[in-house]
This record gives C-alpha cells, structure tokens and sequence, in this order.
C-alpha cells in the first residue's frame, strides 16, 4: 500500500519568525495538521525570516527546516481551498488576537457551538476563510494581508470577539 | 413552589494576561470563585470590554469591544471590583511572591489548613487560586503602567514560574 502524498507551498507565522517553505502531508493536510502524533512541521526548500526588530541575521534558506508544532501562529497552505479543508458547517465571523497577530475571518464551527466555546473544540488549529492578518507590532518583514484560508494554532488565541460590522 | 433560579452576578473584572490588559464585566453564574474554576467553562465572556495591548511597541489603541471572549487558559492574575464571596476562602493563608513571566504578584495566598506553602498551587485544582491583600506589579516596562493592589483577587497557579514567603518588609511592601 503506498501513502498518498502531495506538495503544497506553506507560509507558517510564529512570534518571531515567517517561514515559507514546501509541505508534504500525509493525507489531507487539515487533518494532519491536528494529527496529536505529529509534533513538528517538516518542510523542504525553506526560507526563514527573523521578524524581531533588530534581528542580528536575516533571511535563511534551509533544506530541510523542522517547525515545532506550538510555536505556530497561523499556517497559511498554498493550493488548498475551503472544500479541502472539511469546514464545519456554520460560519462565524471574529476578531482573534494572539501575541503578535490581528486576524479577522470567518471561523466555521458545530451548528451547537458556542461563541466561547470556539477554542475548546477538538483539533489545535481552527480553519478560518477569508482572513485578514494584521501585525500587532513592527516587524523586521511586511507582514499582513489577505488569504483565503488559514489555519489558526488554538493555543495562540489569547483573546476574540464577533464584529458588529 | 418556586423553579430554581440561575443568580448571575455582575463584576468589575481587570484580567491581566502577557500580553494584553483587559477591563469590564464579568458575568458569573453563582460564586466567581466556583465559576472560575468551573471545568466547563472554557473562556471567560467579558462585556463592554476594553483590551489593551501590553506591549510597548504595538501599533494598536485600546479597543472597546462589546463581548469579548478571554480562553481561561490566558489570564495570569484577575480581579474583581465589589466582590464580597459568598463561600468562604480556604482558612490558611500564607503571604507568598510569585513571579509570573510578565508579573510579580504578592498576596495572601489561601489554601487548606494542612496544605504546606510549597504545595499550594498543586494540591488544589485551581486554576485560579484565592489571593487576598494583591499587590501587582509588572516585571518588564509595559505600553501601560500595572501597579495595582486588590483586596481578592485570583492567581492562575500554571502561571506561577517561581514563588516564595517573603521576609520582613518586603511581606508588607
């Protein structure tokens, strides 16, 4: 039997860094992404930029780069659209905070789900479509914009609300 | 013959997390200690909020928000305006420092008659810890001045990097 594999370009943005690289899940990458056996990220051709003001190295491209899976912020995959992704049926719009990110999108939870109760579903990171992403500080790169899908580390979210706009 | 009622409580709240100062109320359902500590709430509902980022060099104001929601697992020390507690706080209390990563908290910290100092944020299961007579002060310069004493409050015990009885003076401040 042989595991199907496909590579996807990815963005990954932690606290201090921004890493692009190429992605080879196993699988449907949302899944794996939640998948409790993986505990970091490998990806080949990687690129990866300090983002702390004052940073005494620049950008570095690396063969093969590891990511641990907590210090990730938001994943942004490349050729993966909503469909791919296994969106929980109802859409709701919030505003998330982490320590260093803005982001506002429409998350996609249970029909049951609460509000409060978005970061306590199963699975680390929460798919949200239609994101903007905004840097809380300056950065050593521009950061920020648009994507149509990111994933969301739960662990990262220190604060959200529903927009009344 | 009466139904039961649900008695929600309206606080003051100050949640102070690493990264972020956040002010409003608290909505609580019976005692906030019981609630805090309730296991199925995941994240604490603050209305007519204002979250303030810490960091000194962020680029956002202030923010009211109307309902904002803090996941329980963020706060490091809060508390609550007009809180007198219903239930009684565990009777011994020991005069502690705790260091946090971004706070050095001291306070009357309660716990157990035979539960030893050292003990004190594992023998209960918190998260949040009883804390009366609170000092806070922030460890690093922050975008706002914390400096701030309380009455009651409550300590997130995971929160707690390092803790210690203090001597003489600094028991007092």
């Amino acid at each position: 039997m042989e595991v199907q594999t496909t590579a996807y370009p990815i963005e990954i943005l932690t606290a201090s860094y921004q890493i692009m690289g190429e992605f080879t899940p196993r699988g449907n990458p949302a899944l794996f992404l939640n998948d409790p056996q993986v505990a970091s990220f490998r990806l080949e051709k990687g690129t990866l930029v300090p983002l702390m003001p004052g940073a005494r190295i620049g950008e570095m491209a690396v063969g093969s780069l590891y990511v641990p899976r907590d210090e990730v912020q938001i994943v942004v995959i490349g050729n993966l659209d909503a469909q791919g992704a296994a969106l929980l049926p109802r859409p709701l719009k919030l505003v998330c905070f982490t320590d260093t990110y803005a982001v506002r999108a429409t998350f996609h939870t249970g029909q049951e789900t609460r509000i409060e109760d978005v970061v306590a579903t199963s699975g680390l990171f929460l798919p949200a479509t239609d994101a903007e992403i905004f840097a809380l500080r300056p950065l050593m790169a521009d950061i920020g914009g648009e994507a149509p899908l990111i994933f969301i580390h739960k662990k990262a979210i220190k604060a959200f609300y529903e927009p009344t706009e | 013959m009466q139904g039961l009622r649900i008695v929600v409580t309206n606080y003051t709240v100050d949640i102070l997390t690493a990264h972020y100062r956040v002010y409003g109320i608290l909505r609580t359902r019976g005692d906030p200690t019981v609630f805090l500590n309730d296991e199925t709430v995941g994240s604490l509902t603050v209305y007519d909020a204002v979250l303030t980022p810490l960091r000194a060099d962020v680029r956002i104001e202030p923010m009211a928000v109307d309902v904002l929601h803090i996941p329980k697992t963020e706060p490091q020390v809060i508390t609550l305006g007009d809180f007198k507690p219903q239930i009684l706080p565990l009777p011994k209390s020991v005069r502690m420092v705790c260091i946090t990563d971004t706070y050095v908290l001291r306070g009357n910290i309660h716990m157990a008659p035979d539960t030893l100092p050292q003990d004190a944020f594992y023998v209960h299961r918190g998260p949040f810890f009883y804390v009366t007579k609170l000092d806070i002060m922030s460890l690093y310069p922050l975008g706002i001045q914390v400096n701030a004493h309380s009455e009651l409050g409550y300590i997130r015990g995971s929160a707690v990097r390092a803790f210690y009885e203090p001597r003489g003076e600094e028991a007092q401040g």
